[in-house]
């Protein structure tokens, strides 16, 4: 009897730790989600780039969703952008530098990826010495139509070595080049601005500078090959695409000595926000009623910064969705919502609602108010069901008691 | 038999049933309500009535050092006017609120009725086609009516983002109609027809629809649908990346489930609403 009751027990435990454990969707499937490089070796102050990699394996995915960890204390991820095979930003995508975490979201609407390529690129600042992991969590996700194609032992990890700063040797004799740009003063800031103009000048030197060598492209150290008098102090790029772009200089000495390389980084995202359809939680009110404003939107470059909302034509105040409105006197009102990514691009949208005086007949549907929901009712349901499980082997158990102390 | 062994069966029970409970919400929140009143607001509407709003805001990243309570504005409410979505006095419809009106019902065959800017109907987006068909018959027995029957594309219908519902179709001539019982809200647009607005909860509902003979015989008919939260396409009562997989590939199509602002494109202002609800729970 004693074992039965043992056998009995871990068969409940058993139970338990399926019920509990048991997930929404399960994860199977042979897509793979790796780093790249795997290994790296950098300076403090160096920036560097991660690739997040894909492999369908002949799935057929539509959406992705990377969660990447990766050392707080010795990297800095400073931005995450969408390879080709994603187009579209995702919702809930974030960078968190407090506690190292990044999720990245994309999907297509260009037809499923079966094949594989770059999903995302993460760019990272390393800011102190030490060995630093940057790992993909099993829990990304590879869906195609709804079902997760991921093999979570697929997901693989980079370690990145970080050495002390080194400053970059100056040739002997050579000047100090630095380069500011009128159009895009910020280096850490996007901006809409599409043209991007560069001047430069130069400290020190033992002999006059000859000529300059300049770059402009999407790659962080390009060593630049363009050829520039040196009476040339300005340099200009216009129709700048989306994205993160570098300008590259060094100057050339008559005696052939080099000055250091200054590669400069250029933000641009001219692109509004993707469109923002706000909806409430009821269009029409009575006074005294509330209401609840939802919006939201994306932005595939640079990100949503924040969203404001007005009233009838009113300023615009910075919120966070939803709004919920109390207290509006009976008439009709304007919600307006504006979204701003981070290089000011702006989208709106707007919804109306009417507010009627109390007491005023708004021919509600049937059933409205009313508390009771199926999913209250499927709360007593289980509840119940629950409760009348425990009781009805709480009496088979205290029977088979009385049975065995009869017996005894 | 030990106390103790019967404590520890006790304490597995309790666990073994505990999932059981796990995961119960109630919402009492209404979605998109796309009603129109046809009622006059004229003399309800005061165009110079003022509202003061004001709310908390945690900062958002970046932009808002330490703001936490603000002024959101204050100013006039509007009164009511042609273009604001709402029906008033003299209008006939207003924006996308068409007074229930459909292409069929300006007696044409299909197409898309759409509402002016001076707020009347447009039929231009209508079609015409061919015929119709005839009536039914009677009888004098005293049994149980037939059971009311529910439009057919309404049949069809298994799901709602909307927080309300029209239920219609057929009954017998002279019966009457019960939805769950009750006849609130019941309304008989014709002798054999029937409907009913009903609010809907999140979740499964269904509804037992009941004729009634005037000698108090009648005949059911149930009819089941799922409210889901916007965006929500897999019916698991939050939106995430597994609906996002579903929304992708409804995208550009007139598909009902993607659809939802309901203007017949699946489009990036449908996504846009997901977003909305990006994470939430009902």
């Amino acid at each position: 009897m004693k074992m039965f009751l043992k056998q009995t027990c871990y068969l409940l435990f058993a139970v338990f730790l399926v019920l509990q454990g048991t997930p929404a969707v399960q994860a199977a499937g042979a897509a793979t989600m790796i780093l790249s490089p795997q290994s790296q070796t950098v300076e403090v102050g160096n920036t560097f780039k991660v690739t997040i990699d894909v492999n369908a394996s002949n799935e057929e995915i539509d959406t992705v969703r990377a969660y990447v960890s990766f050392s707080k204390d010795l990297l800095q991820a400073t931005d995450v952008s969408l390879g080709n095979l994603f187009s579209r930003v995702s919702p809930g995508s974030s960078i968190d530098n407090t506690s190292g975490e990044i999720s990245m979201g994309g999907f297509t609407l260009d037809g499923p990826v079966n094949g594989s390529g770059v999903f995302a690129t993460i760019t990272f600042e390393a800011i102190a010495e030490g060995q630093a992991t940057i790992a993909v969590s099993p829990s990304s996700k590879m869906i195609s139509a709804g079902v997760e194609k991921i093999n979570p032992s697929s997901v693989g990890s980079s370690t990145v070595t970080i050495g002390a700063i080194t400053f970059e040797d100056i040739e002997e004799g050579a000047a100090y080049l630095t380069v500011e740009s009128p159009s895009h003063p910020n280096q850490s800031a996007w901006s809409s601005e599409k043209n991007a103009n560069f001047s430069w000048s130069i400290d020190g030197g033992s002999s006059d500078i000859t000529s300059y060598l300049v770059a402009f492209d999407d790659q962080l150290s390009t060593d630049p090959a363009i050829i520039l008098s040196a009476e040339i102090d300005s340099y200009e790029v216009t129709d700048i695409a989306d994205g993160l772009w570098y300008f590259h200089i060094k100057g050339v000495h008559a005696s052939g000595v080099v000055t250091n390389t200054v590669h400069y980084t250029v933000r641009v995202d001219a692109t509004v926000p993707n469109p923002l359809e706000p909806s409430v939680s009821q269009t029409q009110l009575l006074e005294g009623e509330s209401v609840e404003l939802y919006f939201g939107t994306t932005d595939e470059t640079s990100g949503i910064l924040y969203y404001q909302v007005a009233i009838n034509g009113g300023e615009y105040v910075p919120k966070a969705s939803p709004v919920i409105f109390e207290d509006l006197v009976a008439g009709t009102y304007l919600l307006q919502v504006g979204a701003v990514d981070y290089a000011g691009n702006e989208t709106y949208g707007s919804v109306s609602v009417r507010v009627y005086p109390e007491g005023y007949d708004l021919e509600r549907p049937v059933g409205y108010g009313e508390e009771k929901t199926e999913k209250e009712g499927a709360f007593w349901n289980t509840t119940t069901m629950a409760v009348t499980v425990i009781v009805l082997l709480l009496v088979i158990g205290g029977g088979i008691v009385i049975g065995l102390r009869k017996k005894k | 038999m030990k106390i103790k062994n019967l404590f520890i069966l006790t304490l597995a029970l309790l666990f073994a049933t505990l999932p059981l409970s796990v995961g119960a919400i109630s919402s009492t929140t209404y979605e998109i309500d796309q009603g129109i009143n046809t009622q006059s607001v004229h003399h309800l509407i005061k165009g110079s009535a003022t509202y003061e709003i004001e709310g908390s805001l945690d900062p958002i990243a970046g932009n808002l050092e330490g703001a936490s309570r603000y002024e959101i504005q204050s100013g006039d409410a509007f009164g009511a006017y042609c273009g604001d979505n709402f029906i008033d006095s003299g209008e006939t419809c207003d924006g996308s609120a068409l007074n229930g009106q459909t292409c069929a019902s300006q007696g044409y065959d299909g197409g898309t009725l759409a509402c002016t800017s001076a707020c009347a109907y447009s039929v231009s987006g209508c079609t015409s086609g061919g015929g119709g068909g005839g009536g039914g018959g009677g009888g004098t027995a005293r049994v149980a009516p037939n059971p009311p029957t529910v439009d057919e594309e309404v049949e069809e219908t298994t799901f709602s983002y909307g927080s309300s519902f029209v239920l219609y179709g057929d009954r017998p001539d002279g019966t009457t109609v019960l939805v769950d019982g009750s006849s609130t809200g019941v309304t008989y647009p014709t002798t054999t027809t029937w409907q009913v607005t009903l609010s809907l909860a999140y979740g499964s509902q269904s509804y037992a629809v009941t004729t009634e003979s005037v000698y108090g015989e009648s005949s059911e008919t149930i009819f089941s649908l799922y409210r889901r939260l916007i965006g929500d396409l897999t019916e698991d009562d939050t939106v995430n990346d597994y609906d996002l997989s579903i929304f992708v590939h409804l995208w550009s199509s007139d598909d009902t489930e993607g659809d939802f602002n309901q203007d017949g494109d699946v489009d990036d202002y449908d996504f846009s609403m997901m977003v909305s609800r990006w994470g939430m729970s009902v």
